[in-house]
């Protein structure tokens, strides 16, 4: 007969504690998750154990797909969003361009009458204002 | 307000395309002359207008319409053509109403 009380959760379960930790099984040899709850006042108590990798599996299965989901959302999110802002940015600058070739001459660069329009109706009236004076 | 002598005779004579350098080369020539705050604009063709505000006496103006046809002085060079090109400028100064032409 080997004697348990050595371990850990045995001496616990001896002192009437339960409760559920990883520590390393002697009978199995390995590092397991045991859950151990004492029974009564016999001095004795139930111990069930399992393989850790194996208790986790089916949270690391969902921990992944959980995050292979959210990868994919951010990265829809953010291509959406820089598509916007391309977008944005080219539709600016054509508003850019039409406007200046709205009011210059193609050839010379120079304003074009229609600027020469705008400028001289600004300065007509404020020769006229300080004309006032 | 401001053409160029004669441009016509270039365009017909060496092509529409020389034509349009020299203008190009004409437009630099003149924005050069200009001071902060004025204006120049192609006003279609070979003509040109500036607006040149804030000017303090008429003669203001007459030294900018000289400054320009010094800067003509020199020939123009459109590709190996070297073209003589003057310019005439008329004056019409607001609120006076006066006006006056220079010839070059």
């Amino acid at each position: 007969m080997t004697d348990f009380s050595s371990v850990a959760i045995v001496a616990k379960l001896l002192k009437g504690l339960g409760g559920a930790e990883e520590n390393y099984n002697p009978i199995e040899k390995e590092e397991r998750l045991a859950a151990y709850e004492p029974v009564s006042d016999y001095g004795w108590g139930v111990v069930i154990t399992q393989p850790i990798g194996l208790a986790f599996i089916e949270k690391n299965k969902r921990l992944k797909n959980t995050l292979i989901i959210h990868s994919i959302i951010v990265f829809l999110v953010v291509s959406i969003a820089l598509l916007i802002l391309f977008s944005m940015i080219t539709h600016r600058k054509a508003e850019v361009t039409v406007q200046h070739m709205a009011y210059h001459d193609f050839l010379t660069g120079l304003p074009n009458r229609k600027l020469f329009s705008d400028r001289l109706d600004i300065a007509l009236a404020r020769a006229q204002r300080n004309q006032k004076k | 307000m401001l053409d160029l002598d004669h441009f016509k005779d270039v365009n017909d004579n060496l092509g529409h395309h020389k034509g349009d350098l020299l203008l190009k080369v004409a437009a630099e020539r003149l924005h050069a002359a200009l001071r902060k705050g004025d204006t120049i604009a192609r006003f279609g063709g070979d003509e040109f207008v500036l607006i040149l505000p804030d000017l303090e006496t008429i003669e203001d103006a007459i030294q900018v319409a000289q400054k320009i046809v010094d800067s003509f002085c020199q020939p123009f060079l459109i590709d190996t053509h070297q073209l003589v090109v003057t310019t005439s400028i008329g004056i019409a100064v607001y609120p006076m109403m006066e006006q006056m032409m220079i010839y070059s």
